[in-house]
């Protein structure tokens, strides 16, 4: 990891996590559709950082976002979660040829269905971790189901078109 | 060992991620009350059937016994009842204030959780507060005393022993009437120990000792246990003495929770002497 990418890194977390718990956490469509902004810091994390790390800065992360939500352990249980199980949806997603040699995931780098469909994937599993331990269990599922819904779409069309906003594609 | 270190750094990953979770967790059921609240309730009524279940059956072995014990006591009610009605005729110019017959209420339970090997030892009865059983009330079987509520929930409650090293008994030995105050010493669940009768008193061996009309949770005169031996030290005020429990706790099937009428007015009462007293300190 360089020096460039620890910066790189920084300005994300800045953009996305501070972003998010100053503004876009009041972003709410019909009580249901929340936005988890901050996953895009996570989600397009380099590569290259080691998975002990991943963990750890995950960790930090979900907390940092509980203490906003007045939710402790919740965000945090899940950002762990699908940061140990990102490694192998990006495996599981790996197209025909393989990766190129790339460090950093983007739209740009990946393009705009194979960065949709992991982003997708992913944030189910956030969502649904995050409304089940909120509810404490399956009282009201087909609630918690339809806020998974919403919630996911709702915050992977804020990641993307933030993506195109920040990076734009190469031409 | 080398496999083992071998194994463990093969998974560092998942241990790591394991170990930041727990923490997670740890953080989530501290941290939320109605989340805590949820998982203990829920689990202590696991537990609780679960423990009725078991004692139920065990009851059933011990039917036998049971039924000896409760024939023993209808036996001797009979007995006290026939008495009372004797002395109600010789005495029945004098009326007896009726708010001091009816001063306690008894609540028959069933024991469905007891221990005796801890220093804290603690019973669950089946009954809670849907049998108006509240926190702070005195629990006794016929034997003698068994504790005090500790608390309660709808269908259950939870006894603070007289086997607690935290609890103290207020009690008096019957024969002349000292008080002082019971302690269990943690060891034999027969045995616990009487403190601060003094010294110029003269006890002796086999003297009943029952519950003192000093405290709001036990009616007076409930049976304590007996003196089994007497120490005292040189150039101590006080003796120690031991005292044979009356109750055996290693057999306790049925108890019965007082309710006193009188509680709240009475530790009102006491609360407000107290306060008069810190004040004039």
């Amino acid at each position: 990891m360089k020096a460039n990418d620890i910066v790189k890194t920084a300005l994300s977390f800045m953009i996305f996590v501070i972003f998010h718990v100053l503004i876009v956490k009041y972003f709410v469509i019909g009580s249901v559709g929340l936005c988890f902004f901050y996953l895009g810091f996570l989600l397009t994390l380099s590569l290259s950082i080691p998975i002990p790390l991943l963990l750890l800065i995950s960790f930090l992360v979900g907390f940092f976002v509980d203490l906003f939500y007045d939710t402790p352990g919740i965000h945090t249980f899940a950002s762990v979660a699908i940061m140990f199980l990102r490694p192998k949806i990006i495996t599981l997603l790996t197209p025909l040829g393989g990766y190129d040699e790339i460090d950093e995931i983007t739209i740009s780098s990946m393009g705009v269905r194979w960065f949709i469909t992991y982003t997708l994937i992913l944030l189910v599993f956030h969502t649904l971790i995050v409304f089940l331990m909120e509810a404490s269990g399956f009282s009201y599922f087909h609630w918690t189901l339809s806020k998974v819904f919403c919630t996911t779409i709702f915050t992977t069309f804020m990641i993307c078109s933030f993506q195109y906003l920040l990076f734009t594609p190469k031409s | 060992m080398q496999k083992v270190i071998q194994f463990l750094i093969l998974r560092i990953n998942f241990i790591i991620f394991l170990f930041f979770e727990i923490l997670a967790l740890i953080l989530y059921f501290s941290n939320n009350p109605y989340q805590g609240a949820a998982f203990f309730n829920s689990s202590n009524a696991i537990s609780a059937s679960m423990m009725d279940f078991s004692s139920n059956t065990r009851h059933y072995i011990e039917l036998q016994d049971v039924n000896d014990k409760l024939a023993k006591e209808n036996a001797k009610l009979r007995f006290l009842l026939s008495s009372k009605i004797v002395q109600n005729d010789i005495s029945n110019r004098i009326k007896n204030d009726t708010s001091t017959i009816k001063k306690f209420n008894y609540i028959p339970a069933k024991v469905i959780n007891n221990s005796t090997d801890k220093y804290k030892n603690f019973i669950t009865i089946n009954k809670g507060s849907a049998d108006s059983i509240a926190v702070g009330m005195g629990v006794v079987c016929f034997d003698g005393i068994v504790g005090k509520v500790k608390s309660c929930s709808k269908n259950y409650a939870t006894i603070t022993s007289v086997l607690h090293q935290d609890m103290l008994i207020s009690s008096k030995l019957k024969r002349i009437g000292a008080i002082g105050a019971l302690r269990w010493d943690g060891n034999n669940a027969q045995m616990a120990k009487l403190f601060y009768i003094p010294r110029h008193l003269e006890v002796k061996k086999g003297d009943t000792i029952v519950s003192s009309e000093h405290n709001s949770v036990f009616p007076e005169g409930e049976m304590v246990g007996r003196v089994t031996s007497i120490n005292i030290k040189g150039d101590e005020n006080f003796y120690t003495i031991n005292v044979r429990l009356s109750t055996d706790f290693n057999k306790l099937s049925y108890v019965y929770v007082i309710k006193n009428k009188f509680k709240i007015e009475q530790d009102s009462l006491e609360s407000l002497n107290n306060l008069g007293k810190n004040e004039s300190k």
